[in-house]
């Protein structure tokens, strides 16, 4: 028995739970890769990324790095910070109280407390290292306890399509993100270590840089971290994968009205099927514009699912 | 006393101590308890104390306070870890009597619904009762299914110095607190689980399922495996954690009023596989807000059509709808009549001496003696609004005397009550000191079942000298243990 508002709290709680992941791990490896970056990249340009990644208005940016961090990690007057989304997730699971386990719940309600017990301390670079280490570990424990603690039906089945659904719409958002930085990058100094090094950036900031480099067997460049990001089915950070695992969670979800042909899941299974059969080389010329279209199609899938199966 | 723990606990000898005699001499059920207390520094209860903040606090057992919420501060609400302890004996005399008085209760509520043979016999006033804020027209000649009204009660009782117990108030709307009673166990166990194996304390955790047994017994008639549900106003409620915990460990949906709607005279809830009929809904939310159609029309927490559901006997609401009509203080005063006159019995527990204000001699009396008198209007509940004559300023007590003068049913006047003390760790003074405290006990009214929960919610006043144990009033909780 599940309600349609718990279904929608669950799926959000979802959402929330894999953004705060990516905000936190997107902002570490920024800033920390441009404290020894090539000469050329420009820290108010890595500032502004960091802001816009997380909703933030670009001229934000006149102040210094600790407000920066502060505000993309606990300040709680930002609505788009670390801690509200936070506050946001634990709301939802609040809300779904009665259908998650305790054990869940506690991890939540800890991650949260202790996030916030931040805010009494003074704030300066070195607490923003420790409050990522804090996310990125407790994101694992939850993550671990919402595949152990919880029963493999619908309950769960909407956390994970929350969760892979934001992890491709983050995954998408980071890509044009360094397309853009890339794309600011004088002529001359394409196919040069600063783009190397932006490649670089790009696959930590999706933790995927360690399994790339293993894949192909070489430094990452354009080309191999493009197809590893988008095309592989077999890698847990990769649009293929996450777009392959909402489809497995919305089928589950689906049974429940006995519908398995809905428009969002066949707008799911188009995506899917485009993202199977296109080729780098089909796109590449054009990357930004094909990030931008699979963003949109993830956007209109999860609107179209809230309508068809969360709404109450 | 040879421990270090209480060898500066000072005794005020006209109060009842719970532990120690006028003497300091401990009381024979807490004698274990000492025994084993004697290995503890005040350090140690220091970080016992903090260890079970930490865990209220990470099991989300706290309540927003509103004016903090631009800065996010939740409290705790304060939890002391000396638990109380009472006897076998003193317990069986309390379940006896609660359950007497609710039964009672409940024949009132059935009685003046229908037939009203109270007030035809001239036991009770007319007048007292349909000036009843809580007396509700749309549950005229009707009986709910099972003839229950009250399934869940709250029966507030005090010891007096006379080392008695006195009924205080009973709590026949959506009494709460319950929910401590089971967490306060649970962190009293995981810190003091040695303790607990050297005494016989009777559990506290069937609880919900006492609960939920009574829901099911009292479904409408035919329905042979009801769906229960429990429906709360939502989540930013002060009493939402409770509502959270009692529907998880009942194992039934937590609803909003959103979550739910009437089609024909039916309720159902609104479930991702589509409308799922709904047959006992355990409600906390007020009378006033249940059904907008009925009662508040600007209602967002409740379901319109429930009441004509609910009297089609199509669904069962506990508690009842019209109940607070027994938990009038002016009705208070007349429950050991009640208690006569529908049980042929004595009351077990005795009601405290109480005047009423309507009354022309009693309120004489009351406006002479305000000093020494505890003034409290008859529907509020909380703490709110009521003066203790010892402890008021010379105006307040003439503007209470002009309030009674102008409003006399509202009003009624209680001698000043000692309520018993127990030993308290202060945390301004980092030693144990003697605390006001009073016990909420839970009593659960079923199609041919009752269950009183075997220890209860022990509340205790924090600040010296304060008789006010409510929680808006600054309150904090004790564990209670009923021996077995």
């Amino acid at each position: 028995m599940m309600l349609s508002r718990i279904a929608n709290s669950l799926f959000w709680m979802g959402r929330y739970l894999e953004r705060i992941e990516h905000m936190a791990r997107f902002s570490k490896v920024q800033y920390y890769s441009s404290l020894d970056a090539p000469m050329s990249l420009n820290k108010k340009r890595v500032l502004e990324s960091m802001l816009e990644m997380n909703g933030l208005p670009k001229n934000f940016c006149k102040h210094t790095d600790e407000e920066v961090l502060f505000h993309i990690s606990i300040a709680r007057t930002n609505s788009y910070s670390i801690l509200s989304c936070l506050n946001a997730a634990r709301e939802n699971a609040r809300g779904a109280r009665d259908t998650i386990s305790s054990e869940l719940w506690e991890a939540i309600n800890t991650y949260y407390n202790k996030l916030n017990d931040y805010n009494t301390k003074p704030f300066d670079t070195d607490e923003f290292i420790d409050i990522v280490e804090l996310i990125l570990a407790n994101s694992a424990i939850i993550k671990g306890l919402i595949d152990n603690t919880l029963f493999h039906r619908e309950e769960r089945a909407l956390i994970c399509e929350g969760i892979h659904i934001e992890r491709a719409i983050q995954i998408s958002r980071i890509l044009i993100a360094k397309l853009d930085d890339i794309a600011h990058i004088e002529k001359s100094n394409l196919e040069s270590a600063i783009e190397t090094f932006h490649w670089g950036t790009l696959l930590k900031s999706a933790e995927s840089f360690d399994m790339c480099h293993r894949f192909y067997r070489k430094v990452p460049n354009k080309l191999n971290s493009l197809e590893f990001l988008l095309f592989n089915f077999e890698f847990p950070k990769s649009l293929a994968f996450n777009l392959a695992q909402a489809e497995r969670h919305l089928l589950t979800i689906a049974k429940t009205k006995n519908d398995v042909n809905s428009s969002p899941l066949y707008f799911l299974g188009k995506l899917i099927a485009k993202i199977r059969y296109t080729k780098l080389e089909e796109v590449s010329d054009d990357m930004t514009t094909f990030a931008n279209n699979n963003l949109s199609d993830i956007y209109r899938i999860a609107a179209g699912l809230e309508s068809k199966y969360l709404s109450y | 006393m040879s421990t270090s723990l209480f060898g500066n606990y000072e005794i005020d000898p006209k109060i009842f101590d719970e532990a120690f005699s006028p003497h300091k001499k401990q009381r024979i059920q807490y004698e274990k308890l000492f025994e084993e207390l004697k290995n503890y520094s005040f350090t140690d209860i220091n970080d016992l104390n903090e260890y079970a903040r930490r865990s209220f606090i990470n099991q989300g057992i706290t309540f927003n306070v509103y004016s903090d919420q631009d800065t996010g501060i939740e409290r705790i609400f304060p939890f002391d870890i000396f638990p109380r302890i009472i006897p076998q004996q003193e317990w069986q005399q309390i379940e006896k009597g609660v359950l007497q008085r609710n039964m009672a209760i409940n024949l009132f509520l059935k009685d003046i619904y229908n037939e009203k043979k109270i007030l035809k016999d001239k036991v009770f006033p007319t007048d007292l009762l349909f000036s009843c804020e809580f007396y509700n027209k749309h549950m005229l000649n009707f009986i709910p299914n099972g003839e229950i009204y009250t399934h869940v009660c709250g029966t507030d009782l005090i010891k007096h110095s006379d080392g008695e117990y006195y009924v205080l108030e009973d709590n026949a709307r959506c009494p709460s607190g319950v929910s401590y009673v089971m967490s306060n166990r649970d962190t009293m166990k995981k810190i003091f689980s040695h303790v607990f194996s050297r005494h016989q304390v009777q559990s506290v955790h069937e609880y919900p399922d006492q609960l939920l047994a009574t829901m099911q017994s009292v479904a409408p008639v035919g329905v042979d495996d009801p769906v229960c549900v429990l429906l709360t106003p939502g989540v930013y409620n002060s009493a939402y954690y409770e509502h959270a915990f009692l529907a998880l460990n009942m194992g039934i949906q937590l609803v909003e009023g959103r979550d739910l709607f009437v089609d024909k005279n039916f309720v159902y809830m609104k479930t991702i596989y589509g409308p799922k009929r709904v047959d006992v809904i355990y409600r906390r939310v007020d009378d006033d807000f249940i059904d907008p159609l009925v009662f508040r029309p600007d209602s967002r927490l409740g379901v319109a059509g429930l009441m004509s559901a609910y009297r089609d006997g199509n669904v069962t609401l506990m508690n009842a709808p019209g109940t607070g009509a027994a938990d009038d203080k002016a009705v208070y005063t007349y429950l050991p009549d009640i208690i006569k006159y529908y049980l042929g019995e004595e009351p077990i527990i005795k009601n405290v001496q109480t005047f009423r204000c309507e009354k022309d001699d009693e309120l004489k009396y009351v406006l002479e003696n305000i000093e020494k008198l505890v003034i409290k209007p008859v529907d509020q509940s909380g703490g709110y609004g009521i003066l203790i004559g010892s402890n008021s300023t010379k105006l307040e007590r003439e503007n209470m005397k002009a309030s009674i003068k102008n409003d006399r049913r509202k009003y009624i006047a209680q001698p000043i009550m000692s309520l018993s003390v127990h030993p308290t760790y202060i945390d301004e003074t980092s030693k144990y000191e003697q605390r006001h405290i009073d016990l909420r006990a839970f009593t659960l009214m079923g199609n041919d079942r009752q269950y009183v929960l075997k220890g209860g919610l022990t509340r205790v006043a924090l600040s010296r000298g304060n008789l006010m144990v409510n929680s808006s009033q600054g309150g904090g909780s004790k564990d209670t243990w009923v021996l077995g």
